[in-house]
């Protein structure tokens, strides 16, 4: 993929990052560190952040078939440049042609070339750097829409609606922070190709006039000024080239024979000097260079310079870029699991354990699994009357719980009640137990599982549903849950 | 087998003990599910510490014990003497890998058996039982290096009766609080493991020193998205293009649009700061702030080419004036350039007046403009202490946080950092809660109150003052070293 301008690159950046907005977290820093690592030769100083960010943008239009909008706007810059360039000369022609003309009956106003070509010209710039170095937001609103490339712009984006889109982004939401937009250095930039564009047109066809015809100069004013003033004008604007181009600065008699009025150019037969009045053409050629094409050339530079230093503030300071420099350079520090998380399915066959609908109290056999030891005060407060206690789990082995589920085979009782720590988990040990206990018990006889709490506590309802929840596994009917 | 050098912790125990809960603190991942219902677990889960895709430890989540009591029973019946322990767990494991019924004790075993660590997790609010004998007997008879981690799940207290039984197991007995462990504490506990052989020092102190790092830089990339929400909410206003400038319940409605966009900008800022701290799926329960009528900068207007009135204005001038000195060059002067004022002054006039017609005038059947409202800027001078008051709230909740933790981050309406609504600008001292304030340095509340106050006035905040801000919020987040 080709390289994109700055610009480009800012609005591709941009882009991005609201895409990435979608992305899943990992898989960012994962590409940017990655990204990071490659540019590991530029140094992770704040003067190479464009450059890393420029170079992040770039990896990533490489590696994925992305809709970069920043192509867009760079041809659409490219394209305003051109037009710039063709409409900046063709108003330059058309411009010198009419400040220029002459069918030979009157010399053509020095005064009138000089404010037009010239002056005008100075105006708009001395109005620019002001703008520039005073920035009133505003101001610069207003005034950018008489500037003849943001109208190209707009008519551009009216052609086409992808440019149109990338250049409303120039203008709004690239950044939440006031004071970074980069609007009126572009206008300002692209200002500066229309106008040497518009400077090379006017001396163009000042030379094509020169050559193929032949132009006479004059200069009048009907105000009273006498022509040692105008002549210290014509000089001092003469200064710069005066000592390199000697002959193109006039002397005191051209500017005074230069001196017209129209009313006695019509009495006048015989006309002027025409051949001394065309030397006129390279001190106005040179006016050109010197007040027209070079200040232009030097603002292009000046406002290209604040240009590129306007997109690097802007990319700086685009919301985003901060983390993804920092995705760059920090360590990718990974501490999660790269496995899913596997839970058991836990399979309830029998719903609600709760509640035995006893009418009165039992007699039952009485198992203390790993030292639950309830009182009997606390087995006859659910309506349990212990005729005899065993003991299971805790120290005792596997063989020693056998030895006990034996016994309970002879106990005769109505029931069997095994008391269980409800802050303990239901292990699957337990519920072994249980189960090996009915195969050696009648089916019908009751096996109540008592919870018992921790002191000065009860049983909490989560604790019910737990032990409810492991012992529905066990498909009993006869299997109550209950608690002290 | 496990490289040696490379720190492993098996983190085994009872089931429902606080396992998950300290692997989802210490790795930081809210995804470990902790559930009441023993036995979820049941395969072991790994959890490596990678830096750049080098691993420099890892812990390993398991299933609790199902059947201790059976395995130690099939081990003392296959062991003729203490030198034979180790082996016989390999026995075990190996004769029993395919059991179904031992399942959990093989998953459990595995790791340890290929050379890690085991931290034994009990839960220090319940008293101990006889029931546990059997697992830490064969955890000892691994030979492997292990620690016994006390964890706080309830309420009660019974770390001194766990401390004995302990004790006879384990020469490191350790209290740790997954649910409420600040992150120095967690790191200490990190480091803390290289007790259990000394070729793990290296790593663990490397990996506690990016560990840090990292929650470094989480707090100052939050600093830098607080910064940046600030000056976004601050300089937010809508327009809405309206048919009917004086429908009051319309602007009503579109005042409330308003307040809902501000509540999502805060929102979304808040869901990148969680996720920075590694938080995805947060619930959090926090109030809207409430504005008044007075707190916002509302207007109807209308506009032409997307221009203002005042920019219309100056435009006409503008070209009112460019006209008028075209007119004053034709004329070499004669006009004494009073075309470009005359044209300046019919130019803006023109603009003035006529607006109001061009505003309805159509072309090609669209209109060349039309009224709207402005609604926002919010310009009480306390908006941006107050959504810093609520950020750092947030940040320092997110930063005492553990990922053990699967409630709701409540965000009380207590916390009032920055004396939100109680503020006074003009003169902090009388603020009546000024907690951040007075913990400020002169010179800093100095410059926060000048940030702040550049920040309600809608100005440019340069990248310097961008970064004393953030400078600021760090400074009052100093929980990598709690």
């Amino acid at each position: 993929m080709q390289k994109l301008s700055p610009l480009g690159d800012l609005i591709d950046i941009k882009a991005q990052i609201d895409r990435d907005r979608q992305l899943e977290r990992t898989l960012l820093r994962e590409r940017d560190r990655a990204i990071g690592l490659e540019q590991n030769h530029l140094a992770k100083t704040s003067d190479n952040n464009l450059k890393r960010l420029r170079a992040w943008i770039s990896t990533i239009r490489e590696e994925g078939e992305i809709v970069s909008p920043g192509q867009n706007v760079d041809k659409a810059m490219r394209n305003a440049i051109l037009i710039s360039w063709v409409l900046g000369a063709t108003i330059g022609y058309l411009l010198a042609r009419s400040v220029l003309a002459y069918d030979g009956s009157q010399p053509v106003n020095l005064l009138i070339a000089l404010i037009v070509l010239i002056g005008v010209q100075l105006v708009a710039l001395l109005i620019l750097f002001l703008l520039l170095l005073f920035r009133r937001d505003k101001l610069l609103d207003a005034v950018s829409i008489l500037n003849p490339t943001n109208i190209i712009l707009l008519v551009l984006g009216r052609m086409q609606p992808s440019w149109k889109k990338a250049i409303t982004t120039y203008s709004t939401g690239l950044s939440p922070r006031r004071g970074i937009g980069f609007l009126p250095q572009m206008l300002a930039y692209l200002s500066q190709h229309f106008s040497i564009a518009l400077n090379i047109g006017i001396l163009g066809t000042l030379l094509y006039l020169v050559t193929i015809s032949d132009l006479a100069f004059g200069w009048n004013t009907t105000l009273d000024i006498q022509t040692d003033t105008i002549n210290h004008f014509f000089q001092s604007l003469a200064l710069p080239w005066q000592s390199i181009v000697p002959s193109a600065v006039p002397d005191y008699s051209l500017v005074e024979s230069s001196r017209y009025y129209r009313l006695q150019s019509q009495l006048r037969s015989g006309g002027w000097e025409a051949n001394k009045l065309g030397t006129w053409w390279l001190y106005l050629a040179l006016c050109l260079v010197f007040y027209g094409f070079l200040p232009r050339l030097i603002a292009l530079v000046v406002t290209g310079i604040q240009y590129d230093r306007a997109i690097v503030r802007a990319t700086l300071a685009l919301p985003g870029t901060s983390q993804i420099l920092a995705r760059m350079s920090d360590p990718l520090v990974s501490t999660e699991s790269q496995q899913k998380e596997t839970e058991a399915e836990i399979k309830r066959t029998r719903p609600g354990l709760l509640g035995r609908q006893a009418a009165r109290d039992i007699d039952c056999l009485v198992i203390e699994w790993s030292d639950c030891s309830p009182p009997d005060a606390d087995l006859i407060s659910v309506g349990v009357q212990s005729i005899s206690r065993l003991t299971a789990g805790g120290r005792q082995s596997p063989a020693e719980d056998r030895d006990t589920i034996t016994a309970a085979k002879q106990v005769q009782c109505e029931g069997v009640v095994i008391t269980l720590k409800s802050w303990e988990p239901p292990l699957l040990e337990v519920t072994d137990f249980i189960a090996l206990l009915r195969k050696n018990i009648p089916a019908t006889l009751p096996i109540i599982v008592l919870l018992q709490p921790l002191p000065d506590q009860s049983v909490s309802p989560a604790q019910i549903e737990t032990w409810e929840t492991a012992l529905g596994v066990l498909s009993d009917s006869a299997l109550y849950l209950e608690s002290i | 087998m496990t490289n040696q050098n490379l720190p492993a912790l098996a983190i085994v125990g009872h089931p429902n003990k606080g396992k998950s809960s300290i692997v989802s603190t210490l790795s930081q991942d809210s995804s470990v599910g902790i559930s009441p219902v023993s036995g979820t677990t049941v395969i072991n889960r790994e959890f490596p510490m990678q830096v750049d895709g080098t691993t420099l430890y890892k812990l390993i989540d398991t299933p609790g014990f199902q059947r201790a009591r059976a395995a130690l029973d099939w081990m003392q019946q296959h062991s003729n003497a203490a030198s034979d322990h180790r082996l016989t767990v390999e026995a075990f494991v190996e004769t029993h890998q395919e059991d179904k019924k031992f399942e959990a004790e093989c998953q459990l075993l595995s790791p340890i058996l290929d050379g890690a660590g085991i931290l034994y997790v009990i839960d220090g609010s319940t008293p101990y039982g006889s029931e546990y004998d059997a697992e830490m007997e064969i955890l000892r008879w691994t030979g492997q290096p292990s620690m016994a981690l006390i964890n706080q799940i309830g309420d009660g207290e019974y770390f001194d009766e766990w401390q004995q039984p302990l004790g006879q197991y384990f020469k490191i007995v350790r209290n740790f609080d997954a649910q409420a462990a600040s992150f120095e504490r967690q790191i200490q506990l990190l480091t803390g493991f290289s007790e259990l052989a000394e070729n793990w020092r290296e790593p663990l102190q490397r990996a506690a020193a990016i560990l840090r790092q990292q929650r470094k830089r989480q707090i100052q990339q939050a600093s830098f998205l607080i910064s940046d929400m600030l000056v976004a909410m601050s300089n937010y206003s809508l327009r809405v293009p309206t048919r009917n400038p004086e429908n009051q319940e319309a602007l009503a409605q579109q005042t409330q649009r308003f307040q809902q966009s501000l509540s999502a900008m805060e929102s979304s800022n808040r869901k990148e700061v969680e996720q920075l701290f590694l938080y995805d799926q947060l619930e959090r329960d926090e109030s809207e702030f409430l504005l008044s009528e007075e707190d916002l900068f509302s207007e109807s207007t209308w506009s032409i080419f997307g221009l203002s009135r005042d920019q219309l204005v100056t435009t006409g001038i503008v070209g009112g004036a460019a006209g008028g000195t075209l007119l004053d060059l034709g004329s070499g002067g004669l006009t004494l350039f009073l075309g470009s004022g005359i044209g300046a002054l019919v130019g803006g006039a023109g603009a003035w007046f006529g607006s109001q017609k061009m505003v309805k005038t159509r072309v090609l059947g669209l209109p060349l403009g039309g009224s709207e409202w402005v609604i926002g800027p919010v310009v009480n001078p306390n908006f941006p202490w107050v959504l810093l008051g609520r950020a750092m709230n947030h940040l320092q909740h997110l930063c005492r946080r553990t990922h053990a933790r699967r409630d709701a981050l409540v965000l009380s309406e207590g916390y009032d950092l920055m004396g939100a609504g109680n503020f006074n600008l003009e003169n902090p001292e009388d603020s009546e809660s000024t907690s951040l304030y007075d913990s400020l340095e002169k010179e800093q509340r100095s410059k926060l109150q000048t940030l702040l106050s550049r920040i309600s006035k809608q100005k440019p905040l340069k990248e310097s003052e961008r970064s004393q801000l953030s400078e600021i919020i760090c400074q009052q987040i100093p929980s990598w070293s709690d």
